[in-house]
């Protein structure tokens, strides 16, 4: 579940009646000290053990070195599964944003009992965690016989990432003015021209917001691909990690942690274009995911 | 949120105008709502087709393929993987004498309860703390190295709290000296370590909801009430608080959810253990159904969670009025 964050916690700074540190402001600050490192505390070990050659879970002074990382992209072990995840992320991406931009527009302008129901499903939708559909997906990817498919995975990260993008997508297309849509049906464009030439272009910072929440979502999924996907070959990033979790003991945690900061770094990047998108140029509040 | 026929219709004005024949009334709605009607004929709503195709196949097969699984007795491995029959409600009456599904009921209710308080307290500390009369910059360092910790994959922060939390992990370092040093935390307070991993890393979710709900009080009836006396305990209580009440609500279901169905922050750290102490609804499912191969009977209790799920979603819906 994500919230469209525009980190405006308001005013910052307001008018002071007299001047020095009042008791009250210096406990703000205490408190908001000590709670970020006690949110920062945890990382730290992965930081430090991603450039340190003889890392264990031990928090201790590295024994500084970038051979972690080099040997991370020279032994040719991540490279697969960073692909896999490549392609499972944009294929999710293109497919939902496509398919969902196509619904939203029918959705933003018909108005009836059917398209009304359906965003309710839709809304309904995205409040279902899809963790809960593993099994009985599993199920009916055997008997679909699609189980270890790549194509099929993605089809399947698309549905789950399709009730949110399509509820973003209807909320920035309702604010495209209708007439322009009318302009061009007078002048005889289509349905499909009609999409393409209007509001694709003029949509276009808010489907880069649900391609954005697609591509994260996606390329963090584990347990998705974790169950329906099963050749080596085929699996993605979050899955080979945790397949180096599970081997306990034999791994060097080095590695591995400068994998994880590999495999985050798009996530990270990634969600600062976004929040900073949200701010620039549109007041969107806070949109919530499910 | 603004509604969106509001926002269609305020952008229709002169909808009707080369319209002619049956000229409406200014804010006539039901008229412009006709109008627009002839204009965009059904046949766009083939656009819906595709969506609609994936949702159905993905979304709703699977729903609809774990009522059907629920009621056999079908299984992964062994004579019932092929031959498997209708079993009716037999798996749903044998889940409620299932000492192990009693117990991921119990550990459930309170992984859940402790995370959710944990998480919502934590926020809307947070969002009052950042509020006002903080330098930008500190504003910007705490909510980053929140929000980091929340924007990571899962299995990443599963990772860390694995590195942090485990044997000879940081964690352990640190309370060393309280705890007469060490012990595995893992081991020795599992629920309590995989409550605090969640709280971790969902904080920030809690904490930009309510950072937007008090961002859209009315600065106007805070002043009012400093001006007629009251401190700040009674303006947070008697004033803020109720008048956070719908965010308080978002924020309390959809923080449910997610917690309620988490998967692989557990999975990750404990796979449930040791022995069923961490093993929540989800990874009860999961080990039924998958791990020990009894798929009709597994999914029996996916379908309960489902409906837990869809309830509190349902509520979301409804309770907040979210105009479609």
């Amino acid at each position: 579940m994500k919230v469209i964050a525009t980190n405006d916690f308001g005013p910052t700074s307001e008018p002071r009646r007299r001047r020095g540190v009042s008791p009250g402001a210096a406990a703000q600050h205490v408190v908001l000290v000590a709670l970020t490192l006690v949110f920062l505390v945890p990382m730290i070990w992965v930081l430090s053990a991603a450039i340190d050659a003889r890392a264990s879970f031990a928090v201790q002074w590295p024994h500084l070195t970038a051979a972690n990382f080099t040997s991370l992209f020279t032994d040719g072990v991540v490279q697969r599964p960073l692909a896999n995840s490549l392609e499972l992320a944009l294929g999710t991406t293109v497919l939902a944003t496509l398919t969902g931009v196509m619904a939203a527009y029918a959705l933003s302008r018909h108005r009836s009992w059917f398209t009304r129901g359906y965003l309710f499903i839709v809304l309904f939708a995205t409040g279902l965690p899809v963790q809960l559909l593993m099994i009985p997906a599993y199920t009916l990817f055997i008997q679909l016989n699609v189980l270890d498919s790549v194509p099929a995975t993605i089809l399947f990260l698309s549905a789950t990432s399709l009730p949110f993008a399509i509820w973003l997508l209807k909320n920035f297309i309702d604010h495209i003015p209708v007439e322009l849509d009318e302009a061009s049906q007078v002048d005889g464009a289509g349905a499909v021209a009609r999409l393409r030439l209007i509001i694709l272009p003029l949509a276009a910072p808010g489907i880069a917001v649900a391609a954005m929440f697609t591509f994260l979502n996606a390329w963090g999924q584990f347990v998705i691909p974790y169950i329906l996907l099963q050749s080596p070959d085929k699996l993605p990033a979050s899955v080979t990690i945790y397949g180096f979790l599970a081997a306990q003991g034999r791994v060097q945690y080095g590695l591995l942690a400068a994998f994880t900061l590999v495999f985050s770094l798009p996530v990270l990047v990634l969600y600062g274009v976004l929040s900073r998108f949200l701010t620039g140029a549109f007041n969107f509040g806070s949109g919530v995911k499910g | 949120m603004i509604s969106s026929r509001e926002a269609a219709e305020q952008h229709t004005p002169g909808v009707n105008r080369s319209e002619g024949s049956v000229p409406p009334r200014a804010g006539d709605a039901q008229a412009k709502r006709t109008a627009l009607w002839r204009r965009l004929p059904w046949a766009n709503l083939l656009l819906l087709l595709p969506a609609t195709a994936l949702l159905l196949v993905f979304l709703f097969g699977p729903i609809l393929q774990a009522i059907r699984v629920a009621t056999t007795n079908e299984a992964l491995t062994g004579p019932h993987a092929v031959d498997y029959g209708f079993v009716g409600l037999s798996n749903f009456t044998k889940l409620l004498s299932d000492p192990d599904f009693l117990n991921a009921l119990r550990v459930s209710g309170e992984y859940v309860g402790g995370s959710v308080a944990g998480i919502s307290a934590v926020g809307l500390l947070l969002a009052y703390l950042l509020r006002r009369g903080v330098h930008p910059a500190l504003v910007k360092m705490v909510s980053g190295v929140v929000i980091v910790a929340w924007v990571v994959p899962e299995i990443v922060a599963g990772f860390i709290w694995l590195a942090f939390g485990g044997n000879n992990g940081t964690l352990a370092m640190i309370l060393g000296p309280m705890t007469g040093g060490g012990s595995d935390l893992l081991v020795s307070a599992p629920l309590v370590l995989v409550t605090v991993a969640t709280i971790w890393a969902t904080t920030a979710f809690s904490m930009l909801v309510f950072a937007a709900g008090l961002h859209g009080l009315p600065e106007e009836v805070l002043e009012a009430a400093t001006v007629d006396g009251a401190n700040l305990w009674q303006r947070i209580v008697r004033i803020e608080l109720p008048m956070l009440k719908s965010t308080i609500a978002t924020n309390l279901i959809l923080v449910t959810l997610t917690v309620l169905t988490d998967f692989t922050l557990i999975y990750t750290l404990t796979a449930g253990g040791p022995g069923t102490e961490t093993t929540t609804l989800p990874l009860y499912v999961f080990q039924e159904a998958i791990s020990f191969t009894v798929l009709g009977y597994g999914t029996a209790a996916a379908v309960v969670l489902i409906a837990v799920a869809a309830i509190v979603s349902l509520l979301y819906v409804l309770v907040l009025r979210i105009e479609v």
